[in-house]
């Protein structure tokens, strides 16, 4: 599986302490250090957030890091901008493709670089260039037809083409199998083992565990911006991967107390999730009674978002039964709303919070109805219901008219809590709860969580933290591939290597 | 996806005025550069609008339709939709009033809050089809409503060369005046200053009360900043975004019927000078406030009634002043656009 690495062969790329920080202050990579062998598969993983899509730009060029260099096949490289990158020989294929339809594959491929006969393109020698490449990789392409007709694992075949024909060497990509069928994964990693073996070298960002043990040589595990470890594949296997990948240092926010659950409140049987052809959630059964905290532990990625996104009202199911203290679910967000139902958000940017609005604004969204009449707003009482919640909630940093966008990310966070735990919700869906929040705002997050626990309250908890599961967790459900690998009543009898071994997708207990 | 500079924090004010100021100013150098009488002709753009009653109330007219087609896009770039269809809806909306006045015989203050009401409808139905098919379908609504645009406009051409040609216009393609009950009372005789004014700042009122005092206001607001957590506090960020349509359009309709029943007295083909276009800009200019839209409005009249003194009494032609507006047009484009983009897109490969 390795190839023999030559001593005087330089490293295809050395990323010396490249760090990163954006004007808003966000800081996506702090002395990062990466070294790939030529000829390899390189994965780079790590959650959603640590830096990986960051460094993979800094590579392309796409962004200038604030400090550390870079070193490619032995010589210096800084490049400025994607041109010179990929002068320089490194390729890269984006997660949305930028293809252009209209045009056929060979048009696509040498886009920019058509071959020339006189002043007019010359297109049997594009359609001959293409046929050779496609031939390299191992694929069976026609270069005649319109990219708009093809599936989404052939346009990322065409895009690997056109990244082969501007001559790469290396050739970066982000996410590769996000978009694809599980048939279309395998073909793309044989293709991409082709171009390894014939010399050339490959990196890609994936955070899915099988992938880097089935098809990579090497792999870095990020987080939080930085570089936690770097391993041979044949020294490492899936529990270890997966402690490297979610064991932020350990939080210790306070013990979980015994729990005496009550009735059960949300019911999810055989739910099932097909998008594209894909299965995102696969025969999800499980149960959260009141007075206890489920958690859904798994790698990002694995279902945990379609799972929030149905028990929210957020996303119809394709299939399976849900209902909450009994009744069906509504197929509409505010209908699940006014069964009592809470949802603190995944992504506070995406959806959790509207970011130029303010504080006030934020906090209303779910029950305009309670400080309106006949549609017209009582600024009062908005204004009183912000102040009050400030003040509760210790939301440090605005007024209420203050916007969103300039808080902290725990502050924001915190309008985030206060907004889904006002009326006491019955069942509270909370997912990454602490996602991006300083150490303070953790505690004070986790004694909320389990405050509202003990007064009753069901909670499914979604958390890529295995310490905040352990934590809070009073049962614990293993998501992996959309399916449940593994269940736990008692969260403490386990350790982490098996339930990384869940994780990593052995079907266990 | 579609631009959204509503979903932008509003513009300081400071570099607002800076930018008309400076438009001003490379004005006031062109027109220097090209007239024979340069002390004159500046007088003539700087001063001219404000020289005696009819030039105020000339200007003041002019401010009419701005002010109703600038709020008509500031609602639908609050709400995150780019309506550049208000020229078709302010169309529609004056053929739609200009038939009720022209046909239903009702006593003056009811045909004149009749016919208000028919443009006020017409315009928001035609901006309501371009926001449903927005809100239901993703179609992109600036190619719906520039799209819509055309059919209005055409259609107003045909109706006022047929069904409802004056008999004794000598075939100009234009309707007869309306009974002078159906007219918006003047102020600042000679001048062509109406009441269509007095209306237009109190619907700017209405709409600042909308968006900041209303749930469907606020829901247009949140749409314009986030859809995808309006949707998820359990509200429609569809419903948001067609009614900011179709309330945008009818305040076009308003804006039109307006300048047909308090200055032109009847509907001429083609009587727009791009009032739904320049509705972007005034929209723009003020930051999407609606309480500032008509002092936008009442700079951009002023601009032209510049141009127009200036023509009269000078050698310079308005054409100076037309370089003005559409420098006007970039720099605040310019302005807003580099406010919405924080982090410049710089994705493009070799």
């Amino acid at each position: 599986m390795t190839p023999t690495t030559d001593a005087n062969t330089p490293p295809a790329l050395q990323v010396r302490g490249v760090s990163k920080t954006y004007p808003d202050g966000t800081v996506a990579n702090d002395r990062v250090d990466l070294t790939v062998t030529a000829g390899h598969i390189h994965a780079v993983m790590g959650e959603n957030g640590a830096g990986k899509s960051t460094l993979m730009r800094v590579v392309h060029g796409l962004e200038t890091p604030d400090a550390g260099d870079m070193v490619l096949h032995g010589r210096p490289f800084t490049p400025r901008d994607a041109r010179q990158a990929i002068a320089a020989g490194v390729g890269m294929v984006h997660q949305h493709f930028r293809l252009v339809d209209e045009l056929t594959v060979a048009e696509n491929v040498t886009l920019g670089r058509e071959p020339r006969r006189g002043p007019f393109v010359d297109r049997d020698a594009a359609r001959r260039r293409v046929a050779t490449l496609a031939a390299d990789l191992g694929t069976d392409i026609d270069p005649d037809r319109p990219v708009g007709e093809l599936s989404v694992g052939q346009k990322q075949r065409v895009e690997i083409l056109r990244v082969l024909d501007q001559g790469a060497r290396l050739i970066v990509l982000d996410e590769p199998s996000a978009v694809l069928t599980p048939q279309e994964v395998d073909g793309l990693f044989t293709a991409l083992r082709r171009l390894a073996d014939e010399g050339r070298t490959v990196v890609f960002i994936t955070h899915k565990l099988r992938e880097v043990l089935d098809h990579a040589d090497a792999v870095t595990v990020m987080r939080d911006g930085r570089t936690v470890g770097s391993r041979a594949v044949a020294d490492v296997d899936e529990a270890a991967l997966a402690r490297l990948m979610v064991g932020r240092d350990v939080v210790l926010t306070g013990t979980r107390t015994p729990h005496t659950p009550g009735e059960e409140v949300l019911a999810v049987e055989g739910l099932t999730v097909h998008h594209d052809g894909r299965t995102l959630l696969d025969h999800v059964t499980l149960s959260v009674h009141a007075g206890e905290v489920v958690g859904i532990a798994g790698v990002d990625g694995n279902g945990q978002d379609e799972l929030v996104d149905v028990v929210t009202g957020l996303r119809p199911p394709t299939a399976g039964r849900i209902s909450i203290s009994g009744t069906d679910l509504p197929n509409d967000p505010a209908a699940v709303r006014r069964l009592g139902v809470g949802h603190i958000a995944a992504d506070r940017t995406d959806r959790g919070t509207a970011a130029a609005s303010s504080i006030a604004d934020n906090l209303v969204v779910s029950r305009l109805g309670d400080v309106a009449r006949h549609g017209v707003l009582d600024r009062r009482a908005v204004r009183q219901h912000a102040e009050d919640a400030i003040a509760t909630h210790d939301i440090r940093g605005g007024t209420p008219d203050t916007p969103v966008a300039s808080l902290s990310g725990g502050n924001a966070q915190k309008v985030v809590i206060a907004r889904e735990l006002h009326g006491d919700p019955r069942l509270l869906v909370a997912a990454q709860p602490t996602r991006g929040v300083d150490i303070g705002a953790i505690e004070r997050i986790h004694g909320e969580l389990r405050r509202r626990r003990d007064d009753g309250a069901a909670i499914l908890l979604v958390s890529t933290e295995l310490s905040e599961l352990r934590g809070l967790a009073d049962r614990l459900v293993v998501l992996q591939g959309g399916r449940v690998t593994a269940r736990y009543d008692d969260p403490d009898t386990v350790d982490d290597e098996t339930l990384g071994r869940a994780m990593a997708g052995e079907a266990s207990a | 996806m579609s631009a959204q500079p509503g979903a932008t924090a509003p513009p300081r004010t400071a570099s607002t005025v800076a930018v008309a100021a400076g438009a001003m100013a490379l004005g006031v150098v062109l027109i220097v550069l090209v007239s024979d009488q340069p002390a004159a002709s500046v007088r003539a753009f700087l001063l001219g609008p404000f020289d005696g009653t009819f030039q105020i109330g000339t200007m003041l007219a002019r401010a009419v339709p701005y002010t109703f087609t600038g709020l008509a896009v500031a609602l639908g770039f609050r709400a995150g939709v780019f309506n550049i269809g208000a020229e078709g809806q302010l169309y529609l909306g004056t053929l739609a009033g200009t038939a009720v006045a022209l046909t239903l015989p009702l006593p003056g203050p009811v045909l004149i809050v009749a016919a208000l009401l028919a443009a006020a409808v017409a315009g928001g139905l035609w901006g309501f089809v371009p926001g449903i098919l927005r809100a239901r379908w993703a179609t992109n609504e600036i190619v719906t409503t520039l799209m819509l645009n055309f059919v209005a406009v055409l259609l107003v051409s045909w109706v006022v060369s047929g069904p409802l040609l004056d008999p004794g216009g000598l075939g100009f393609p234009q309707t007869a005046f309306l009974p002078d009950s159906a007219r918006l009372p003047r102020f600042l005789p000679p001048s062509s200053a109406h009441l269509g004014l007095l209306i237009g700042v109190l619907a700017c009122i209405a709409g600042h009360w909308l968006l900041t005092r209303t749930t469907l206001g606020y829901d247009m607001r949140i749409a314009g900043d986030n859809p995808a957590f309006l949707r998820y506090g359990g509200r429609s960020p569809q419903r948001a975004i067609t009614a900011s349509m179709a309330l945008g359009g009818a305040m076009a309709g308003l804006g039109g019927i307006a300048v047909v029943m308090g200055e032109q007295g009847r509907l001429i083909d083609g009587f727009s000078t791009g009032y739904g276009f320049v509705g972007i800009l005034i929209a723009l200019l003020a930051g999407n406030r609606p309480l500032v839209i008509p002092i936008a409005a009442l700079f951009y009249a002023y601009l032209t009634s510049g141009a127009a003194v200036m023509e009269t009494v000078t050698d310079v032609p308005r054409e100076v002043v037309t370089i003005v507006q559409g420098t006007l047009f970039l720099f605040v484009t310019v302005t807003v656009l580099a406010r919405t983009r924080t982090r410049p897109s710089r994705e493009v490969e070799g």
